[in-house]
């Protein structure tokens, strides 16, 4: 029986090869295509680059989304990511001892180095608004330009019109950079696009709710407009009876309000604004 | 000292042959092309992020130098057979052992010399990025690298002492992604499925190679620093071990392997 010709190397392995390759080029492709005017008109259906994606990878790329996000997670704790809970094994006591397992979170500007996984799902699936946020907070947070922060609170806005939750969180960043008029506007449309009774999870609703309008509240304080102060807290309050902030604000704005003391807890609010990225600690395969 | 001379003579030959075909310098070229167009994605107008460049290059390193050694080693005996070098090798004062020798020798240094290559481009943009890990864990994870083209060459090789060349190929490079990609979840698999199932798992999870505890590239494309001395020389021993099991298998396949210039 005759041995068939030795193998051709590299060629053996081109389709494969070609495959990566061409992924790669496509994905880059896709990501630059981000930058650019979106080939399809906001509102009237997928935003360009997940277009172009949709036709290349189809439902594949919900699949490379939802990795990209859990690499940008990874990121964050310095490559160090989710494991099955802890079981005897010489080979992965080895590795643990060779690899590192600490639990450590990125700060500052390092955040960036997450970026371009959070920018990469974005652009394969732009339907989950969770995404984005984490991406806009990320993007501001180490240090983009105003500019491009504001890029993406728009394409975020272009995927998820009805979605209060992005107006809200681009709300408390406008706070952040003074435009306390945006902000206003921002709350207000928050407010407006608030889901009545489809929220998935009614209680964080509720909680955000009080949320955008003890800073409505706060907003009209600063102004020196008492009574749509009041209005505002009585609102936070509705969602969320107790809510400190707004029963503060409720009893400022009951002796004729206090703009300064207002002007201290709004920013102090948007200041605080917590990170979208919530890590348990027992779910990481490291140790703190 | 003749041995050495031999076996220097036959990993020669394995050069002059990846010079001819070329593999290196397109897998080279592709590399720096691919790592090129990852570098110029605009992130949010941000310099900084590097990490994913690095890894993204790894990874493709990984895979390339892998593609390299399996290659390599899989087709020589097969190509020697057909082109009727093995005879004129053996002719000479070179015993099977050494011929193997040189053969691993050869397709193991070409692959690493490439993959060094495919080093020197990802750590370059690393740098012009910004973020690069310190020379001694990039050492570190060179060495391991190393160790791991040194197993896949030497099982490879052992493979195609007995089988085609395409075959010992589909099966080292198999044999190479288990390794890399599964083995560090098996013990896990083996533990949930229990029974028969488990039992085979379990056996497979300490009779194949792990070559994830030769990986080190969490440490350089997060800046973790060098590992522990301990447990990286415990790894380089590891993929030392390996190689010579993977020698040892191919010189008993081989040793009185009958050899025909039809390849048969």
């Amino acid at each position: 029986m005759r041995r068939p010709a030795p193998g051709r190397s590299v060629g053996d392995a081109a389709a494969p090869l070609l495959a990566v390759a061409l992924w790669i080029l496509l994905f880059s492709a896709a990501c630059l295509l981000h930058a650019a005017r979106p080939l399809v008109p906001a509102g009237t259906g997928p935003t360009g680059e997940a277009g172009v994606l949709d036709r290349t990878l189809g439902a594949l790329r919900f699949l490379v989304a939802e990795r990209a996000t859990v690499a940008a997670d990874v990121y964050y704790h310095g490559g160090v990511g989710h494991a099955a809970a802890p079981r005897r094994d010489p080979f992965r006591a080895w590795s643990e001892r060779l690899d590192p397992v600490r639990h450590v979170h990125l700060h500052g500007a390092e955040a960036a180095e997450m970026l371009p996984w959070l920018r990469a799902a974005t652009a394969l699936d732009a339907g989950d608004v969770e995404t984005w946020l984490l991406t806009a907070y990320w993007v501001e947070r180490v240090g983009a330009e105003a500019g491009e922060v504001e890029g993406v609170y728009r394409r975020a806005r272009q995927a998820h019109p009805r979605n209060y939750r992005v107006p809200q969180q681009q709300a408390f960043h406008r706070l952040r950079t003074g435009d306390w008029d945006g902000a206003e506007t921002l709350l207000r449309l928050a407010l407006r696009l608030w889901p009545q009774g489809e929220e998935d999870d009614p209680d964080h609703a509720l909680r955000d709710r009080a949320h955008v309008a003890s800073a409505l509240g706060l907003l009209r304080e600063v102004a020196g407009d008492a009574a749509a102060a009041e209005a505002g807290y009585r609102e936070a309050l509705a969602a969320r009876p107790g809510h400190e902030t707004a029963a503060e604000g409720l009893r400022r704005a009951a002796q004729g309000g206090d703009p300064v003391e207002a002007r201290r807890v709004l920013r102090r609010l948007a200041a605080e604004e917590p990170a979208p990225h919530a890590c348990d600690h027992h779910d990481h395969h490291h140790h703190h | 000292m003749r041995a050495m001379r031999g076996v220097a003579m036959v990993a020669g030959t394995v050069w002059v042959e990846g010079f001819r075909r070329k593999d290196a310098y397109v897998l080279w070229v592709l590399l720096a092309a691919l790592l090129g167009v990852l570098a110029g994605v605009e992130v949010y107008g941000l310099a900084r992020p590097a990490r994913y460049v690095v890894d993204a290059g790894l990874l493709i390193t990984w895979v390339f130098s892998g593609v390299l050694v399996v290659t390599l080693s899989g087709r020589q005996i097969a190509a020697d057979e057909t082109s009727g070098m093995v005879f004129a090798l053996l002719s000479k004062p070179l015993g099977r052992g050494a011929y193997l020798a040189g053969k691993w020798l050869g397709a193991w240094s070409m692959a690493l010399a490439a993959t060094l290559l495919f080093y020197a481009v990802v750590a370059g943009m690393g740098a012009v990025r910004g973020g690069v890990s310190g020379p001694a864990v990039w050492g570190q994870a060179i060495a391991l690298h190393a160790a791991a083209l040194g197993i896949v060459g030497a099982l490879t090789l052992a493979l195609a002492t007995r089988l085609t060349a395409g075959a010992a190929m589909t099966l080292g490079a198999l044999l190479a992604v288990v390794g890399f990609a599964l083995m560090p979840t098996l013990g896990a698999r083996a533990a949930e499925a229990g029974g028969p199932a488990g039992a085979v798992l379990t056996a497979a999870h300490f009779a194949l190679p792990h070559l994830e505890l030769l990986d080190l590239r969490r440490r350089v494309v997060h800046a973790w620093g060098p590992s522990p001395w301990g447990p990286w020389l415990a790894s380089l021993a590891y993929g030392i071990g390996w190689t010579a099991l993977g020698l040892l298998l191919a010189w008993l396949g081989f040793r009185r392997r009958p050899l025909r210039q039809d390849g048969s």
